[in-house]
């Protein structure tokens, strides 16, 4: 590739010559073919190889931190465990919750009257599960939330609160997640339920997979 | 968990009866009150000999969406990764990413889409030739999200019409996947009259 010197500070780059073989053009062509052709071969004889998630039938598994779509829990006697105390919504940096709060006549207790997430502000931070003082809201790993109207977009109670004990699966974001007895469930984890003693010796480093809500 | 499905000869998709408030929702299903009426009375094969070539028709679109990313932010990449050879989009015929707006059936809004963004965006979705779709991808497109702020649109609903929402910050590409599908059913329902 020879470069020829126009005048200061230019120079021309004179391309290389082309062989025969090249000139002629189409055996580059039909190698080209032959590279596909051996790639569709190799993948249509050896379907296991392929890279592929056929997504609808077969899903990826993530991480049980997964943060998908929202929960709130209940407790044993099948009263949400929310007591609207607006942490969640202070803590939201998109500010998607709202929360109206009301009183229970009999325990003299708070509770929330509405308590609806606008999915589309949501940016799936967590920062509301670590901000519930009662683990109250959890997230599922269920990331299929598409919609087709602005009005559903936002969950109220009625799809949020889920049965004691109901299994969500698969679990997402929650604190001490991986460390209790019944994995996998909602309302079965948290305040109220025996910790499950640690397998660990106390001056053994912690373990960074399990939360501890510290 | 048992899902009761709707018989529906419209369609190849089943479609989920609505499931009553409480213990048997089921998850993830966000029913609005009075929606499973209506779907029987718009499902129902009433019509179904003048509407058999409108059916073949939203069949071959649902089957061919060309997209087209309109990417602004992170939401982009999860679009590539929803398009290359892990998820592969091309399963569902609509691998030609085109990045011409001519040649393109749904445009994928995947970012924050701010004010001064938003005369091109309305530009590129007129360019694009009827029938077209969007995909509001992501809380910025969708919302705004967390930019409550003088310069993002807070939806880009405002200035275009909108036919699927996919929360998430960013989606993951299933999410948006399941978008997408959502999308083909709808198409494939013939309730996209545009």
């Amino acid at each position: 590739m020879p470069i020829v010197r126009v005048k200061p500070g230019v120079v021309r780059v004179e391309p290389r010559k082309l062989s025969v073989m090249e000139r002629i053009y189409f055996p580059a062509i039909i190698g080209g073919m032959f590279v596909t052709l051996r790639h569709l071969l190799r993948n249509l004889f050896n379907l296991k190889r392929l890279p592929i998630i056929s997504y609808p039938e077969v899903k990826r598994v993530y991480s049980e931190r997964f943060r998908g779509r929202h929960i709130l829990t209940t407790r044993e006697d099948g009263t949400t465990r929310c007591v609207a105390c607006y942490m969640c919504s202070t803590a939201c940096p998109a500010e998607c919750i709202t929360i109206e709060a009301g009183e229970d006549e009999r325990t003299r207790e708070k509770f929330p009257v509405r308590y609806d997430i606008d999915l589309l502000r949501c940016v799936f931070c967590g920062y509301c599960v670590d901000a519930c003082p009662e683990d109250a809201i959890y997230m599922t790993g269920d990331y299929e939330m598409a919609i087709d109207t602005r009005a559903r977009a936002v969950v109220g109670l009625r799809d949020l609160v889920v049965p004691p004990n109901f299994p969500v699966e698969p679990m997402g974001w929650r604190p001490y997640y991986g460390s209790l007895e019944k994995k996998g469930t909602a309302g079965g984890t948290g305040i109220g339920q025996p910790l499950r003693p640690a397998s660990y010796p106390d001056d053994a480093p912690p373990n960074p997979d399990v939360y501890r809500g510290t | 968990m048992p899902v009761k499905r709707i018989e529906n000869p419209g369609s190849i998709i089943e479609r989920k009866e609505a499931a009553p408030p409480g213990e048997d929702a089921e998850k993830g299903l966000i029913t609005l009150p009075g929606e499973a009426e209506r779907d029987i009375e718009d499902l129902g094969g009433g019509s179904y000999l003048t509407t058999k070539l409108d059916t073949v028709v939203n069949w071959a679109r649902g089957n061919s969406l060309w997209p087209m990313p309109f990417g602004t932010a992170c939401c982009a990449i999860e679009f590539m990764s929803m398009v290359s050879s892990h998820y592969d989009i091309a399963r569902f015929g609509a691998e030609v990413v085109r990045f011409s707006p001519r040649q393109a059936d749904l445009m994928i809004v995947a970012g924050t889409v701010v004010d001064k963004m938003a005369p091109v965006m309305k530009k590129i979705y007129d360019q694009m030739p009827e029938p077209k779709y969007v995909i509001a991808m992501g809380a910025c497109a969708s919302s705004g999200g967390f930019y409550r702020m003088y310069h993002v649109m807070q939806g880009i609903d405002e200035v275009i019409p909108v036919d699927i929402w996919v929360p998430g910050c960013p989606p993951t590409p299933e999410g948006l996947m399941y978008g997408i599908l959502k999308l083909k059913e709808k198409i494939e329902r013939g309730e996209i009259r545009r």
